[in-house]
């Protein structure tokens, strides 16, 4: 399960680097509970997954507002599909 | 932290010194007519050095938004190029004018730059509205919808009444005709672009980025405003070197300058605005 938040986190940093390049990456390696290790596009959750998740959408949000949240949710929509509502992160509601 | 938010930049030193001194200029223009005879050419042939800056200082900071790849990345790098065709553009038709002494040297290797950048800008604003998602929120919401169809109709039907209009392709040759429809109609989709992001954004950007976005989207306006002007202005024969025209054109090249440079202010906000953001999400 861990796994499917990973590949959210993921997701999100590509779709986010393709929009801001490297900044989106340094704005990923702030989130705490995200160990991330970009060369190899492997992206690890410490804990909270949900919480992890949130929070780095957070930083993006800091970044454009709603905009950038919008554009979280499109990057995590397929990946989304395979979790249980209850299961979504707040931020991706 | 806080010191080295509010430390400026020297860029931004150099270019409100600009500002002041090419404004002062202008000013000055009206107030002497002495003076007027001997500068405006001078003025109208210098003040691109604010758009060589801009160009020059976009082109430098890209590589902290990815260069190519990333959307603005490459939207900081055309607007860059369009900015150093410009100059381009004025240093060549400085050059005939003043050196060669042909009179309108239209159309000729000016068009280079001054058409040369309206590519760059039409991609500039193309990569900003694909890094905004605006075709995502546009077709999530029908009244952007209808905005953002109705919005380049609009532009491309005043440039075409205002310009176009009872074209007389009598005694031209194909090239004048080419650039005198071309103008005019492709500066109208980096402006309609621009004014359909302007117009889908409302309420959904914030953050950061909200300032130099808004600032990239008005000096397209600018930019666009200027443009329309000239060739308003040329079409009634009353374009004049150092006039308001080539002040438009400094205004549109310092809000670039300016949008630029708050985009390289983004980088050190975001850095100093970590901690609080970990903290809410760790929270």
């Amino acid at each position: 399960m861990d796994d499917i938040f990973a590949q959210i986190a993921a997701k999100i940093i590509e779709q986010q680097e393709s929009i801001i390049g490297p900044v989106a990456v340094e704005q990923a390696k702030q989130v705490s509970k995200l160990k991330v290790d970009w060369p190899n596009h492997n992206v690890k959750i410490s804990s909270d997954p949900q919480g992890a998740i949130d929070s780095l959408v957070a930083q993006y949000k800091e970044l454009f507002g709603q905009i950038a949240v919008e554009s979280c949710k499109e990057a995590a929509a397929q990946l989304l599909n395979q979790l249980k509502p209850e299961q979504f992160p707040s931020s991706l509601k | 932290m806080v010191n080295q938010k509010n430390k400026i930049k020297p860029v931004t030193l150099v270019l409100a010194v600009l500002f002041v001194f090419f404004s002062a200029w202008w000013i000055a223009t009206f107030v002497s007519s002495d003076f007027r005879d001997r500068s405006t050419v001078l003025l109208s042939e210098i003040y691109g050095i604010v758009a060589l800056l801009g160009g020059v200082y976009g082109i430098a900071i890209a590589n902290k938004w990815g260069y190519f790849k990333s959307y603005f990345g490459k939207t900081i790098l055309f607007l860059s190029f369009g900015l150093l065709l410009q100059v381009f553009g004025q240093v060549a038709y400085t050059y005939l004018n003043t050196f060669r002494h042909v009179e309108v040297p239209y159309p000729s290797y000016p068009d280079i730059g001054f058409f040369g950048s309206i590519p760059m800008y039409i991609l500039a604003s193309y990569f900003l509205m694909k890094g905004l998602g605006i075709l995502a929120i546009i077709k999530k919401k029908p009244l952007k919808l209808v905005v953002g169809i109705i919005v380049p109709i609009l532009v491309l039907a005043t440039s075409y009444w205002f310009f176009l209009k009872g074209y007389d392709t009598t005694d031209k040759s194909a090239a004048v005709i080419f650039f005198d429809f071309a103008y005019p109609l492709a500066q109208a989709i980096y402006v309609s672009v621009a004014l359909v992001i302007l117009l889908s954004i409302k309420g959904l950007l914030g953050g950061l980025m909200r300032k130099p976005v808004l600032l990239l989207l008005i000096a397209f306006v600018a930019q666009y405003a200027s443009d329309f002007n000239f060739l308003y202005q040329t079409v009634h024969e009353t374009w004049g070197p150092g006039g308001y025209g080539d002040y438009l054109y400094f205004i549109a090249y310092c809000i670039m300058g300016i949008s630029l440079i708050t985009l390289t202010g983004v980088l050190s906000g975001a850095a100093s605005s970590r901690p609080a953001i970990q903290d809410k999400g760790d929270a």
